[in-house]
């Protein structure tokens, strides 16, 4: 009995085993069976889940790229900056809450309560707030309140260029000026990375998940100057407010490959605050206005003649005393000329002069001339919106509409337009494309575009022509000319004025008080650089109604700052009298007396200055106590090496006085303060 | 009987041993495991560091480049120097 019961109990020991054994195997067959469904089976599917659940796309908006002048200096740069939102239905104590964030934000704590206390489920608290407050914001771990990573564009230099930079809108695409006719290069491409998350949703690893390579947006470099620039727009603040003008705008532009070096307008607008300003402000009128050029259209209808061989400058033309009648229409000057050369006609501006020879030339080769100038089509400059001009058809010309033509009625140019055709005067008569960007790199610092400046210029007439223009325009700017305040003393100037009426809409005629007053003007350039250009444009003004009168001082003292800074010498010369010295004997000022003041050379040549220093005493001058500074002015070029110690006043020099100079003669100066 | 004891205490040995290598092993996996995450987790706050510099870096040229504004330097030259443009002759060239 009791061995079966042992057996029986050994029996059910092992059943016990086996069952135990069995379901083990089952689960683990079972196990292992969903591991393979869940693996193999539905690998690709779960797969996928996991990757949506661990992983995410963030997209990273490109940076836009930089606009720098033509030496390197920002104009335009972006930063990132945090903007704070809140879901006003997750905020369970608004009150305190918005008292906690009035510490913070430059908001009183009733004005966020009312943010969060909309109904809405999204608010903006406040855009672009500093690095140290979204920092203070984030410690204080508030439910419904988010930040928000932006792009923000600054232009570090506020209203210089604004019209011409542009801006961009909050998605920063270029919205105006360059920034929206470069945009393309500007904007870069979107950048995807892929993150892997954790179980609490914070980023696990940015490693090799994989990312959409994107571009930062390229560097455009502009042509522009900033110091140009803003001597440039100073000036013309200083003319339009002291012509209680309306508005004004200025223009510099190299004449040999048309780079823009300024282009400004008043009123100035702050790109940083756009929507501050109305958009008639944002407008770059040099480019997108039309205006008609009066007098400073005059040279084109005497370069037609010229050209076409129906006057010399020598031709004499009688002005019929300020009275001269066209069809049904009377001409006027404004002061009575009887017979007047040709030079004389665009010296005093005579319109009865220019009616007279735009009738010996012709409707037909007026008007072909004037196209080929550029007049009635778009320049091409990189500008978005610019306007092309009203240059009507010749055939449909009266003869009062080609008298009104040849003095600058009745046709339609954009500053830019005339200041293209006014560079071929100065550059042999080519036309060449005005520019603003000179190049756009990429990130890595390579050439995505260069201009090529002569590769698109084109003849308008011949070197003949333009050299007898110029001659006239250097006329303009005599004492008995249109426009003597435009000179620059001790340098070449040429330019001719411009006074024209504006036509008033709501009249339909010709405004008896709004006029625009314009001078258009050479003046030399540095050395690596042909003449200068420089456009000024005063719009109704108050105090006068004459270019020569308003626009052309305004040019002179442009001019005379862009000479002073771009290093061009003057065509005369500040000498020290030799051997003079006050009475004293202090020699604490030096005199001096302005010599060579007709010279007509932009800058003098090696060759003048040698002859003009063997022309003066060839002994060396007693320079004690007196500064380098003179030492200098006396000699322009110096014949040999200069050596300089310390510094103030000139107490040993060698040679000494009344030694000989030959070229080559090195000069040694000991200075000592003076106490 | 003697060897019999000698091999089953072997047999145990290297029982241990092999059950000791694969505790360690699974603890050397964790740990490697572990610090993957860490170094991901330290990775992530370079970079965001990295970024920050790179931003703070640009924002102190842009307060350079606002600094230098043509505008500003010239008031202060004008206020606190007495300094005015040089007039025509003023400025004489080295060459």
């Amino acid at each position: 009995m009791k061995r079966y019961r042992q057996k029986d109990s050994r029996r059910w020991e092992r059943w016990k085993i086996i069952s135990l054994a069995l379901v083990m195997v089952c689960g683990a067959v079972g196990l292992l069976s969903r591991a393979y469904y869940l693996q193999v089976v539905r690998h690709d599917f779960f797969y996928a889940k996991s990757l949506q659940q661990s992983r995410r796309a963030v997209e990273i908006r490109p940076e836009r790229g930089e606009i720098l002048d033509s030496r390197g200096n920002k104009l335009a740069v972006s930063l990132e900056s945090e903007s704070v939102y809140v879901q006003p239905h997750r905020i369970v104590s608004k009150k305190k809450a918005a008292r906690k964030l009035a510490r913070i934000l430059p908001y009183s704590s009733r004005q966020i309560y009312r943010k969060l206390a909309s109904k809405k489920s999204f608010q903006w608290l406040a855009r672009d707030v500093l690095p140290s407050q979204a920092e203070k914001i984030k410690r204080l771990h508030l439910r419904g309140v988010g930040f928000v990573k932006e792009s923000r564009r600054f232009y570090p230099n506020r209203e210089l260029a604004g019209q011409l930079l542009g801006f961009v809108g909050v998605d920063s695409e270029g919205l105006e000026g360059i920034e929206h006719y470069y945009d393309r290069y500007l904007r870069g491409k979107k950048n995807i990375v892929f993150l892997e998350r954790d179980a609490r949703r914070g980023i696990l690893d940015p490693g090799d998940i994989g990312s959409v390579e994107g571009t930062k947006g390229g560097t455009v470099v502009l042509t522009l100057d900033r110091a140009i620039q803003h001597a440039v727009e100073q000036e013309l603040g200083r003319a339009v407010i002291s012509s209680r003008a309306k508005r004004g705008l200025a223009v510099v532009m190299d004449v040999e490959d048309g780079a823009i070096l300024a282009m400004s307008q008043y009123p100035f607008f702050n790109p940083n605050s756009f929507t501050s300003s109305k958009p008639s402000v944002w407008r770059n009128r040099a480019v997108v206005d039309m205006i008609e050029p009066g007098s400073t259209f005059k040279v084109f209808t005497v370069a037609a003649a010229l050209e076409k061989g129906v006057i010399t400058p020598d031709t004499r033309l009688d002005c019929e005393q300020g009275k001269y009648r066209v069809g049904n229409r009377i001409i006027h000057d404004t002061h009575k000329h009887g017979m007047l050369s040709v030079g004389e006609i665009v010296k005093l501006s005579s319109n009865i002069g220019c009616s007279k020879i735009a009738a010996r030339l012709g409707k037909r080769d007026f008007y072909q001339f004037l196209r080929r100038c550029g007049f009635g089509s778009p320049t091409g400059i990189d500008f978005p919106g610019e306007k092309q001009g009203k240059l009507r058809d010749w055939r449909r010309w009266r003869d009062v509409d080609l008298s009104n033509v040849s003095f600058g009625q009745g046709v339609g140019v954009t500053p830019v337009q005339l200041m293209m055709a006014y560079a071929a005067f100065a550059n042999g008569g080519y036309l060449v494309k005005p520019y603003l960007v000179k190049q756009v790199l990429n990130e890595n610092g390579w050439k995505v575009y260069e201009h090529h400046a002569f590769s698109e210029r084109r003849r308008a007439f011949s070197p003949r022509v333009s050299r007898q223009i110029m001659a006239m325009l250097e006329e303009v700017v005599d004492d008995d000319g249109t426009a003597p305040k435009a000179r620059i003393p001790g340098y070449w100037v040429a330019g001719k004025t411009g006074t024209s009426q504006k036509y008033d809409p709501r009249q339909k005629r010709y405004s008896r008080k709004n006029y625009l007053a314009s001078f258009i003007g050479f003046i030399p350039g540095p050395e690596n650089r042909g003449k200068l250009l420089v456009y000024v444009m005063l719009d109704e003004p108050r105090t006068s109604i004459y270019g020569g009168m308003v626009a052309a001082p305004a040019f002179s003292r442009i001019g005379q700052r862009l000479l002073a800074y771009l290093n061009v010498e003057p065509s005369s010369r500040v000498m020290l009298a030799a051997g003079t010295k006050d009475k004293g004997g202090t020699g604490s000022r030096s005199r001096v007396k302005i010599v060579d003041h007709s010279v007509s050379a932009p800058i003098p040549t090696a060759a003048k200055k040698k002859d003009a220093l063997a022309a003066r005493a060839d002994v060396m001058p007693d320079f004690s106590g007196r500064s380098v500074r003179d030492v200098l002015a006396y000699f322009g070029t110096l014949p040999g090496s200069l050596s300089i110690r310390g510094s103030g006043k000139i107490m040993k020099q060698k040679p000494l006085p009344g030694q000989r100079i030959v070229a080559g003669t090195g000069m040694e100066f000991v200075l000592q303060a003076e106490n | 009987m003697k060897k019999k004891v000698g091999g089953d205490l072997r047999w145990k040995l290297g029982n241990a041993v092999l059950l000791l290598l694969m505790v360690a092993s699974i603890f050397a996996y964790a740990w490697v495991h572990y610090q993957v995450v860490e170094h991901g987790y330290r990775l992530v706050k370079v970079r965001r560091q990295e970024k920050t510099a790179q931003e703070n870096h640009k924002k102190l040229l842009l307060e350079i480049a606002t600094l230098k504004q043509h505008d500003r330097l010239e008031k202060i030259g004008r206020r606190k120097f007495g300094l005015r443009y040089p007039g025509l002759g003023q400025k004489i060239l080295l060459k």
